[in-house]
């Protein structure tokens, strides 16, 4: 048997191979289990031992040769078949991704501006409460020293739930939360409560239904300039901005006593509205020191005094986000809440924003 | 209230600008709500002279004018029709910028009208804003000189305060008024109101019989004027009038009118040639008649104040006098009403009738009760100098005058509310300039208010005034801190929870909205499934006339807005109340959910499918799973509520307790909101699952985790089409709750006459690892109990 030649063959083959299948046959020609070599190796038993030690060495290291150059251009085919293979496999990466809607889902700005003013308010020691939307008169108005024919009621555009003697109403105002406050829990009371509020009045700046937020401090000691520090410091927080100037004027709440109104100053340049710059004033909340009637209707004894403030949550939100209009907030456009929402990740927690 | 600076200056002497002046009011509680003052827009604005008129050569209805400007003589092209040779009028030159109310402001610059050269522009009334309509360029009179900058002639009648009055400030709803507060706050000087006395010609024949004399109308007088002319009122008057807005009548009206704005004092004069008889101040019955000067006719309630003569109601007491005995042109002899109503009344009767009135604001709110013999005398010094006539006698039917309060206020309360020291001089001082008397003791001051300011009453009423006169600016601000203890809890677990959830499906990317309250008739007709209807008695519109019982409707409605506007596939949610009656608590918490249309937009990734009940199903989970509630202990059944389709929705039970509807919306119902997609709802009702909450979460249990290995085996059953699945999975999960851990549906199949379930189960053992045997053995079992229980057959 002429091993050479049949060994430079086979490795000719192997060699010469471009395909797997191509090699695969190769491989089976010479070493499958009816291949040149394996009947080979097989009747190497019927060799004599001296002819065994040098055919058998011989076959050995062609055996071990033939398999590595195997395995080499086994990998030099597969790497051309995949490289050839990727050739034709081609997607266009500037076609769109997969995105289930187009529109991009937000968090109201009403509830955002809230969870802001709770972060502030709850940083500043005060506990988050809540009042019905509906009110008896005594809660809305009574205790709250508006008592019925009282010029300050005309200011309040009511809604009535029953026709006979106008028990019931929509709140008009977060202040009813105050006398609930001040009835149910203990002194020192330090309290905010944001919510819906509701009066019959609809135009460009007005809606029926529209969101308020009230504070209440009560404790021995509290006076005037304590409140305008803290209204000062929550405001600065709220709108980020260490130099806005408050304004405190004078005004009147039938529940407070004395009473002001905020205003905070701005600077307007070709439509653009920048705070804490400027000397315009544009009004924010009211505020003043408890009325001496609002702790006799609460049944609240007590030589402490108290502050309280109430503000409207859409103005601020429209003050420091600019919202033109209003009544876009519950128009619920879905472009506008993309818009001028809040995606969840923007905290509005004061450690995190 | 509007009132002009020449009326002020009446009162007040100053020398700042009307600038500093409006800023003084504000910051004493005045708030300045409009200063119109037309001098700070006419620089450059000159007094001419037409001194030559030529047709426009181009233009028939244009004139070329040759205007003097007091340096050359320049030529115009005016298009006014009351151009006249000679005439003095006001010339915008090259560089005045015009402001009209209305229309945007220009520059004036030199141009070419028709072919002819312009250099300039004469000005209307309106383009320099003096006045809301345009007839022609304005006319100055000859005593005009040329050259003269057009800005001194604009007088303080022309300058227009327009102020907001908190209800507590009736004492400046007069001009007067305003005048002394301005002075107490230390800004200019006033000059005190001197009042004329006229002798009495004649005794009035007149009676009076003041029956609510010690009740609601303590004081009341007339005077009768005879032979009066009810003349137009002066051009000083209607100027005034004009600068105010206040309507010009006929002298003797005006004359009311201004005393009304003037010292808040409301008066009425009636025509005495039409009263019959005595007069009498009385309640009225239930179902009287009034007739207004407005031209409108009033059914009364009882118990409201009317002035009556012996046959009929002529006023209805300080809200409007009746026109059965109003002032005309032909009025000779009249009788000048001055009086003090108990402001409740006054108030009640306006509400009622719904009167607004200038009247009826002061009453209302509370006159002077000293100003009656004031309020005849300065009434009569003003009639008798326009209208003429003899002065006759005064006749009253009053009370006595009641002495005002008296407040005792220890010194040291300005500083406990005000948190800042004030010196003693300093209050006295301003509390007499408001009109206080005051005596001062050791440790209090007694303080007993003027009877213009009903609203002092109490020692804050004082703590108040010092505090605002002071300023407030002036009172420096304090910190103070809170003790935030360990257990201060700023918001309630259910509060943080409503957050969490909020945030949730927001990154669902579904869209928070916030709707109203309201509701109406026709979706609480079709979505409300208890009957309630709960109305508003005075809606702002028949959109909004009821209180809403779920937060379908508004979400529909939304979703119907948004397709009009070719948004079609929309994920949307909200979370608020909702009402179960008209109470107070009368209310609980909803979360409510709804996509429509598709599942994703068109792509080219996927075919585009419908949103359907297991989408909003999986946020059903995602919220179960975030309040931590195990889902092996919920209950899926079928519910019959009206708006989902009757099999296609699930109600949720956990614990007994149905906590949660989802389901597709029933078609009629989408058709009924011009919705075309299907659209899918969940309602969660919050409220249910607060009670379910454990808010003690600081420690959590020990994860057990079994170190054995787990087999799986798959089962295809075939089974009724109407089973509840999630009755066949409970079940086979408690043949042996030791070693089945998880049953999971993994397929479901269906055709017309065929249902098929594919199940897979987790068997896994905490001790040991089961054997092949074991398995087999549960397997059987799970076969014959699905058989014997479920009718499902092994496929």
């Amino acid at each position: 048997m002429d091993y050479d030649k049949l060994i430079q063959s086979a490795l000719n083959e192997v060699q010469a191979s471009s395909s797997s299948e191509n090699l695969e046959k190769v491989r089976v020609k010479y070493f499958g289990k009816n291949g040149l070599f394996t009947k080979e190796l097989k009747s190497l038993s019927t060799l004599s031992t001296e002819q065994k030690k040098v055919v058998g060495v011989k076959l050995n290291d062609f055996k071990n040769d033939f398999f590595s150059k195997l395995s080499i251009k086994k990998d030099e085919i597969e790497n051309y078949e995949i490289n050839k293979k990727l050739e034709e496999d081609f997607v266009d990466p500037s076609l769109p991704a997969r995105e289930k809607n187009f529109i991009n889902s937000k968090i109201h700005p009403i509830s955002h501006t809230m969870n802001e003013i709770t972060s502030i308010l709850g940083n500043m020691g005060l506990v988050y409460e809540e009042g019905p939307d509906i009110e008896d008169d005594f809660h809305n108005f009574t205790a709250l020293n508006i008592p019925k024919d009282h010029p300050a009621r005309q200011m309040h555009d009511t809604f009535y739930l029953d026709s006979i003697e106008d028990k019931y109403v929509l709140r008009t105002h977060t202040s009813p939360v105050q006398i609930r406050s001040l009835k149910k829990k203990k002194l020192p009371l330090r309290i905010f409560a944001p919510g819906r509020t509701y009066r019959c009045d609809s135009d460009i700046t007005h809606t029926p239904m529209f969101h308020q937020v009230e504070g209440l401090v009560v404790d021995e000691g509290i006076t005037f300039s304590n409140l305008k520090w803290f209204l000062e410091s929550f405001c600065k927080i709220f709108f980020k901005k260490d130099n806005l100037k408050l304004r405190f004027r004078p005004s009147y709440f039938p529940f407070t006593e004395p009473s002001a109104e905020v205003d905070i100053n701005y600077k307007k340049v070709s439509g653009k509205i920048t705070f804490g710059e400027g000397n315009q004033w544009m009004e924010i909340l009211g505020c003043g020191m408890v009325h001496p009637e609002v702790f006799k209707m609460s049944n609240i004894k007590t030589n402490a005094t108290g502050f309280a403030f109430g503000m409207g949550i859409e103005r601020l939100a429209m003050l420091k986000y600019g919202m033109p209009d209003l009544r876009d907030f519950f128009d619920n456009d879905l472009k506008w809440l993309e818009h001028y929402g809040f995606s969840f990740f923007e905290k509005s927690d004061l450690s995190w924003r | 209230m509007r009132f002009t600076l020449a009326w002020l200056k009446e009162y007040l002497e100053f020398e700042s600008t009307v600038e500093d002046l409006c800023e003084k009011l504000t910051s004493i509680g005045l708030e300045v709500e409009e200063l119109k003052n037309p001098k700070k827009n006419l620089d450059g604005f000159t007094v001419s002279e037409i001194v030559e008129i030529n047709p426009h050569p181009n233009a028939s209805k244009l004139n070329i004018c040759d205007v003097d400007n007091g340096k050359e003589i320049i030529k115009i092209v005016c298009g006014a029709l009351n151009v006249k040779k000679n005439m003095k009028t006001v010339l915008a030159n090259i560089g005045c910028i015009i402001k009209p109310e209305c229309k945007e402001e220009f520059v004036i610059s030199k141009s070419t009208i028709r072919g002819v050269e312009s250099n300039g522009m004469l000005c209307s009334k309106e383009e320099l804003g003096l006045s809301d309509e345009s007839d022609g360029i304005i006319e100055l009179d000859d005593t005009s000189i040329v050259g003269d900058s057009f800005s001194n002639y604009i007088d303080d009648e022309m300058i227009e305060i327009e102020i907001a009055i908190t209800p507590n400030r009736v004492d400046c709803a007069g001009v007067y008024g305003i005048a002394r507060d301005l002075n107490a706050s230390g800004f200019g000087t006033l000059k005190t109101k001197k009042i004329k006395t006229f002798p009495e010609k004649f005794e009035s024949k007149i009676r009076v019989y003041n029956k609510l004399k010690n009740d609601s109308c303590p004081q009341i007088s007339f005077r009768q004027i005879n032979n009066v002319r009810n003349v137009k009122s002066p051009k000083e008057i209607v100027k005034r009038f004009n600068g105010s807005k206040l309507k010009v009548i006929s002298s003797l009206v005006d004359v009311t009118n201004y005393l009304t704005v003037d010292f808040c004092r409301p008066l009425h004069v009636f025509d005495l040639d039409k009263i019959e008889g005595d007069i009498s101040i009385r309640y009225s019955k239930k179902g009287e008649s009034f007739f207004g000067l407005d031209e409108k006719s009033y059914s009364l309630e009882e118990n409201m104040i009317v002035i009556c003569d012996e046959k009929k109601i002529i006023s209805l007491a300080g809200v409007m006098g009746g026109k059965n005995s109003g002032c005309d042109e032909n009025t000779k002899n009249i009788l000048i009403e001055s009086a003090y109503f108990l402001p409740e009344k006054i108030a009640s009767t306006g509400r009622k009738l719904n009167i607004i009135s200038d009247a009826r604001y002061r009453f209302e709110r509370g006159i002077d009760p000293n100003s009656i013999a004031d309020g005849i005398g300065m009434a009569t010094e003003m009639i008798i100098g326009i209208c003429g006539g003899e002065v006759g006698s005064i006749v009253s039917d009053s009370s006595p005058l009641k002495s005002t309060i008296e407040i005792n206020i220890e010194k040291s309360f300005f500083n406990k509310i005000l948190g800042h020291s004030i010196s003693e001089n300093f209050i006295e001082e301003k509390l007499k300039r408001i009109g206080c008397e005051i005596k001062s003791l050791k440790e209090n001051f007694i303080v007993k208010p003027p009877t213009w300011r009903p609203d002092i009453r109490i020692k804050e009423d004082l703590v108040e005034e010092v505090g605002r006169l002071v300023g407030y600016e002036k009172i420096p601000n304090k910190e103070f801190k809170f003790n935030i203890t360990p257990e201060t809890e700023i918001t309630s677990p259910s509060q943080k929870l409503k957050r969490n959830i909020k945030e949730l499906l927001v990154s669902r990317n579904i869209m928070e909205i916030i709707s109203w309250s309201f509701s109406n008739k026709r979706w609480e007709e079709r979505l409300n499934s208890n009957n309630n209807i709960f109305e508003i008695e005075n809606p702002i519109s028949s959109e909004l006339s009821c209180l809403r019982t779920n937060l379908v409707g508004g979400l529909l409605n939304i979703i119907s807005k948004n397709n009009k506007k070719n948004i079609q596939n929309i994920s949307i949610f909200e979370m608020g109340p909702i009402f179960t009656g008209l109470k107070p608590g009368n209310q609980t918490e909803h979360l409510t959910v709804i996509r429509s249309g598709k599942a994703e937009e068109k792509n080219w990734t996927s075919e585009n499918r419908d949103f359907d009940i297991f989408d909003i199903k999986s946020d059903l989970i995602s919220i179960l799973k975030l309040l931590e509630i195990p889902l092996n202990k919920i209950r899926i059944e079928s519910d019959k509520k009206q708006y989902y389709h009757p099999g296609k929705n699930g109600s949720v039970i956990f614990d007994g307790v149905k906590i949660a509807n989802f389901g597709e919306i029933h078609p009629s119902i989408s058709k009924s909101f011009k919705i075309k997609n299907t659209s899918i709802l969940l309602e969660f009702y919050i409220q249910e699952i607060f009670q379910f909450l454990n808010n003690s979460w600081l420690t959590k249990e020990k994860l057990s985790k079994s170190i054995f290995q787990s087999s799986i085996r798959d089962f295809s059953f075939e089974v009724d089409k109407k089973l509840n699945s999630i009755d066949l999975v409970n079940h086979i999960r408690n043949i042996d709750k030791e070693i089945i851990s998880e049953v999971r549906i993994f397929d479901n199949y269906e055709n017309k006459d065929f249902r098929a379930l594919a199940l897979e189960v987790v068997i896994q053992s905490d001790k040991k690892t089961l054997t092949e045997e074991e398995i087999n053995r549960l397997s059987v079992e799970i076969v014959n109990e699905a058989k014997s229980k479920f009718k499902a057959k092994l496929r």
